[in-house]
């Protein structure tokens, strides 16, 4: 999938997908505290067509926001969902049979932060574009829900990184730490061949252990 | 620890998008608001608003440290594997956050605004897009130098 696009076109596009992934995530998150906790506060005690007047343009404004933002945050975090998808779905055969489980828990995380994230975006158009102000506990209820969704998406790429640690600590011997890098005065580390178990099927058979041994 | 690797992460991105939303909503969308108040109606509830501002902007600072503290401690032999990149934006992403913290601090000082705040406030939102755009590049950088150690033990 790397191969399909040019490297330094790869290395570009997606940290500034990545970027604008986490801007407009941020003007979502920060603009609904804003707009549900502070404005409603900051103008009770003007009189009632003042408030409606301010309430409303604001709404008009933060609407559009809200609007970019997840026609943003949805492109972008499919853009990001393809990239990834090899490290979700591809399992190795090796001798920690944790792996495939830890493969399978990332996916789960990054789906809990796909579902969780499409409904929260759409609960907040949703309230945004009512005709009528929504109560303050669905909008309450929205910015919680924001607030699981980077939860779910910490996890998910904290199980990824995790993997990958996992699988340098294969050839390194090293599970958490990655291994240093000589300076010009030394020679590289030699690095010791991962010995296969017995039963480690060739490269033409299924990439799956064979079940019993 | 992978708990709270997990929790550290997650609150270093949620101040983040607290912070920079907050700064957004008051410096591009409130004055849109209050534009149909009059003078002095109109400078009352951006007080009030500056005031609630102030109260996310300050924890924010403190949670900012407590949370890259950690980050970076945890991410630091990681880094050390590319000094070449890791060392300039690192070091960037930590000068412009101090620069912003700075100039919040500033900013937010006092019962009333100081003069050029509204400047100053856009100057701040343009760092904070600015730190978001070198941690993410940092962050990739950092996973391609893993997939790229890993890459040798893949059949």
């Amino acid at each position: 999938m790397n191969g399909q696009m040019p490297e330094l076109l790869y290395h570009a596009v997606f940290p500034i997908l990545r970027w604008l992934h986490i801007v407009a995530c941020a003007l979502i998150v920060g603009g609904t505290l804003f707009y549900e906790f502070v404005i409603p506060h900051a103008i009770d005690d003007l009189r009632d067509e003042t408030q409606l007047s301010i309430f409303g343009r604001v709404r008009w404004v933060f609407g559009s926001v809200v609007l970019w933002c997840t026609v943003l945050l949805v492109l972008t975090g499919a853009a990001a969902a393809w990239r990834s998808w090899p490290e979700y779905t591809t399992y190795r055969t090796g001798t920690i049979h944790l792996e495939e489980n830890t493969v399978r828990l990332a996916g789960w995380w990054a789906l809990g932060h796909t579902v969780v994230g499409v409904l929260v975006l759409a609960l907040a158009v949703r309230l945004t574009f009512s005709r009528r102000v929504p109560p303050m506990s669905w909008m309450r209820v929205s910015f919680v829900m924001l607030l699981v969704t980077i939860f779910l998406g910490s996890a998910a790429r904290h199980v990824r990184l995790f993997i990958s640690e996992q699988r340098e600590g294969q050839v390194y011997g090293n599970r958490w730490l990655l291994p240093r890098i000589p300076t010009t005065n030394e020679s590289p580390p030699t690095l010791a061949a991962p010995q296969p178990p017995a039963t480690q099927p060739t490269p033409s058979s299924s990439t799956r252990p064979v079940e019993g041994g | 620890m992978p708990f709270l690797i997990v929790f550290f992460r997650w609150l270093h991105v949620i101040t983040a998008c607290v912070a920079i939303g907050s700064v957004f909503f008051v410096r591009l969308l409130l004055p849109v608001g209050l534009r149909v108040a009059d003078d002095s109606t109109r400078h009352a509830a951006f007080l009030r608003c500056r005031r609630a501002l102030k109260l996310v902007i300050h924890p924010a600072i403190l949670l900012f440290l407590i949370s890259g503290i950690f980050n970076s401690w945890r991410a630091w032999d990681a880094y050390k594997t590319i000094p070449t990149v890791a060392h300039p934006l690192w070091g960037t992403h930590v000068l412009l956050a101090a620069i912003i913290f700075a100039i919040a601090l500033y900013v937010l000082a006092g019962a009333e605004p100081p003069a050029g705040h509204r400047n100053w406030m856009l100057v701040t939102l343009v760092l904070l897009v600015a730190t978001v755009a070198v941690a993410s590049t940092l962050k990739y950088e950092r996973e391609k130098a893993m997939t790229a150690a890993a890459a040798p033990a893949r059949p």
